[in-house]
């Protein structure tokens, strides 16, 4: 604990815990501290940072404002287009570069709605704005590294295929202090990181050697309106479900900050995903080395499609229809059942009380012999 | 699809139609329960029959003078029936016993035939043999060593046998006489009522089959001579004798208002290893049999080994399955990825369960209650699950029985005095 003398000034603004008011720094000779830190507090993370980014300033040039990117999450294929569009305006209107976070696909890709749904990616893609896929809900205790890999590739697939390409992958933060996260992500240059409570079992790591690999982390951010740090690049997350209205009001946020918001677009990236080899650098893209165009070319509809649903889904739904009968048959059957006792019970009641009857009839003859 | 969504698949399918087809059974049999109560069972006859009432014994001290008793007092005509105790290799008190009685009912035509351990000792079927050897009866009752009947079950028996020419034999309902014993005892009470009583009825009401029980049932002479007895190798040999029955052309019926009580295992060592012999029997019968399926001229009999394939092989595999994949779901180490597969399912299958066989519980006295349904639920958590280990218990004998070629032993079910 430092002892404050006559000459140590407070900086920085101010700090309120409880009701005391704190400096947030104080100074004291060579040494500058804060005079209250706590991580819980992401306002305080973030002006940490950037304290320690001020700091380092006179020794290594002027400090680099690292992009800060907002990715609209969970946009996944069953959204309902219009509200989407309605968003994506919002957001063009204001000017505000941004990114798609795309669910993955793993099964019926060829569906209409599938193709509509990479339809109104393909728009926004061509507008610049980013894709990127979100990897895979893990639901299960164990699973390989392979396995994790297998899945993406076949949810990049599912969106290639359509001349949608996601740029980068979203994970989860605690992938990267896994083996089996940090081996599925091995394929993707960016990588956006998220908070969850997530965690991926498998061999986990001592050390952090995301870096190493050669990945452009892109961490979340600490916190979501007023204060932000620009000491590494950052992505703040907003649902795709969220209110038009919060949406909007989140904009005039975040234009008011002094955030710098940045384009994927505008920075190197590169996808080797199963059989896409996919590299984005000065605004050219390149597909298994070719150039691709991203201009918006809308799809043409087979209005005869007919659904292969896969046995699985067959299955699935015919269990659903004869789980409705089965309900049917139950409420029915017990229906009847009720029925039945009832009628058994009036039965047996009035067996015995024909019994009762009987033998006191057969108690007051054998009393009116014995007279 | 994984290996767990199919097992999956299959143990709903398996379980449902099983279900359904007990249900089936149990509206039936309910319905004729129902017939059977508003009609007077009695058929008059100008002339009786001659009845040998057989009981094999075989160590029954405990519980044979009360059975003996109870079968002196048919209303039958006295001189028209005969009870012959096949004592069978006794090693306790049952010959004193019943030499005792023999002395105290002395007017009575009450015939002990005492085996020893050449002759006897080979099982019920062999005892039965040996009993049939010396009755002079045109009609056999066969009653266990532990059956306290009803006065009357004897002549609703006869009458109707002899009422119909068709009928082979007519078998009555039986009754756990030790039910508030233990929990076990309540178990097979109402599984007695509910899987073999109502199961039997609604088998006659829609089918005219039935299963000769083992015990409170009546057979002509004439069959049993023409079928050359009882088959010794057959563990289960009521079961053997009913499917011979049925494939001769002849019809076994019903007669739910002949009742005897019988006790029923009050410890589950002695259950399992009565269930296991029946299972054992039942997977003999199922074998010798399977066959008739397929055979245009089986004649009903194939819905019984339809049936019995039903349960031996889809319920059992079913329920197999469908435990291990809860079991291993549990411990995480597989997991069923087929969507529609709901609890609601499992949940609706439990209500069906209890709400059968609370039907058949409201056919009887003071059976009905919300204890009962408490009990109904348990059972199926509890008692249900024990028969599966049961059948597989009984399968594996049953092979290894089949590869060492050694003889059938026959597991006498102990009992105790009431």
């Amino acid at each position: 604990m430092l002892q404050e003398d006559d000459q140590s000034k407070a900086l920085g603004g101010q700090v309120y815990v409880n009701n005391d008011v704190y400096p947030l720094c104080q100074t004291s000779g060579n040494i500058t501290h804060f005079a209250y830190y706590t991580d819980e507090q992401p306002l305080l993370s973030a002006l940490l940072a950037s304290c320690l980014q001020l700091w380092q300033w006179p020794y290594k040039n002027a400090p680099t404002a690292y992009g800060q990117y907002l990715v609209i999450d969970n946009v996944f294929p069953f959204l309902d287009l219009e509200k989407m569009m309605e968003r994506t305006e919002i957001l063009e209107a204001e000017g505000v570069p941004y990114i798609l976070a795309v669910t993955p696909i793993f099964s019926n890709g060829e569906y209409p709605s599938m193709k509509r749904f990479c339809e109104y990616l393909r728009y926004v893609q061509s507008k610049g704005v980013g894709i990127i896929l979100r990897v895979p809900f893990v639901s299960i205790e164990q699973v390989e590294a392979e396995e994790l890999t297998r899945h993406i590739a076949l949810a990049y697939e599912a969106y290639a295929m359509y001349g949608v390409y996601p740029m980068a992958i979203e994970a989860p933060k605690t992938w990267l202090q896994c083996e089996n996260g940090l081996e599925a992500l091995r394929g993707f240059l960016t990588v956006f990181l998220f908070e969850t409570d997530e965690i991926l079992q498998g061999p986990a790591m001592t050390e952090n050697v995301a870096y190493r690999d050669g990945h452009q982390i892109i961490a979340p951010a600490w916190e979501q309106q007023q204060a932000f740090s620009s000491s590494y690049a950052q992505a703040i997350y907003y649902d795709a479900q969220m209110d038009v209205e919060d949406l909007r009001t989140q904009v005039q946020r975040i234009k008011a900050s002094k955030r710098v918001l940045k384009n994927l677009n505008e920075t190197e990236n590169r996808v080797y995903c199963g059989d896409y080899a996919v590299n984005n650098s000065d605004g050219l893209l390149q597909v298994n080395g070719e150039n691709v165009s991203l201009a918006y070319v809308p799809f043409e509809y087979d209005p005869n499609y007919t659904f292969d649903r896969g046995i699985s889904q067959y299955l699935k739904e015919q269990i659903e229809t004869s789980n409705r009968y089965l309900m049917i048959f139950v409420i029915g059957a017990s229906i009847i059942f009720l029925g039945m006792i009832i009628l058994f019970r009036r039965q047996i009641r009035r067996e015995l009380l024909l019994g009762r009857r009987s033998r006191r009839r057969k108690r007051k003859n054998e009393e009116v012999s014995r007279q | 699809m994984t290996l767990a969504d199919y097992l999956s698949l299959f143990a709903m399918i398996s379980i449902w139609t099983l279900l359904g087809i007990n249900i089936f059974l149990a509206v039936g049999g309910a319905i004729y329960y129902y017939k059977m109560a508003n009609t007077d069972p009695h058929v008059e006859l100008d002339e009786y029959p001659f009845v040998s009432v057989m009981v094999p014994a075989h160590n029954e001290q405990a519980v044979v003078k009360r059975t003996v008793e109870a079968l002196l007092r048919f209303d039958y005509p006295q001189d028209r029936y005969e009870v012959i105790v096949i004592n069978d290799n006794s090693s306790d008190d049952t010959a004193r016993v019943l030499k005792e009685l023999q002395e105290l009912h002395s007017d009575r035509y009450l015939i002990v035939v005492n085996t020893n351990n050449i002759v006897g000792g080979q099982g019920k079927s062999n005892a039965l043999n040996i009993g049939y050897s010396v009755a002079r009866g045109e009609v056999f009752a066969i009653y266990d060593a532990d059956n306290t009947p009803e006065t009357t079950a004897l002549r609703l028996l006869v009458e109707n046998l002899m009422a119909d020419d068709s009928l082979a034999a007519v078998i009555g309902k039986f009754r756990t006489r030790n039910r508030n014993a233990s929990l076990l005892t309540r178990f097979v009470n109402i599984e007695t009522l509910a899987h073999q009583c109502m199961n039997q009825a609604g088998r006659w009401f829609y089918f005219g089959l039935c299963t000769i029980p083992g015990t409170n049932f009546v057979i002509r002479r004439s069959i049993v001579e023409e079928i050359g007895g009882w088959d010794p190798k057959a563990l289960s040999e009521d079961t053997e004798i009913s499917f011979r029955i049925y494939r001769m052309g002849y019809r076994i019926k019903l007669q739910p208002q002949a009742v005897t009580w019988e006790q029923e295992p009050f410890r589950l060592d002695i259950w399992f290893k009565q269930r296991t012999r029946w299972s054992m029997g039942n997977v003999y019968v199922l074998v010798n049999n399977f066959k008739y399926i397929f055979d245009p001229y089986g004649g009903k009999m194939r819905l019984d080994v339809l049936y019995y394939t039903l349960v031996y092989i889809f319920m059992l595999t079913a329920l197999v399955c469908s435990d291990s994949l809860f079991v291993l779901g549990v411990l995480g180490y597989t997991h069923v990825s087929l969507g529609g597969l709901s609890t609601m399912v499992w949940v609706l299958n439990c209500i069906l369960f209890v709400c059968s066989v609370m039907l058949t519980l409201s056919t009887e006295k003071n059976e009905f209650s919300a204890q009962s349904a408490f009990l109904v639920l348990l059972m199926l958590f509890s008692y249900s699950k024990l028969w599966v280990a049961v059948v597989l218990k009984a399968i594996y004998l049953s092979i290894k029985q089949a590869l060492t070629k050694k003889t059938i032993t026959w597991y006498k079910t102990e009992r105790s005095a009431d």
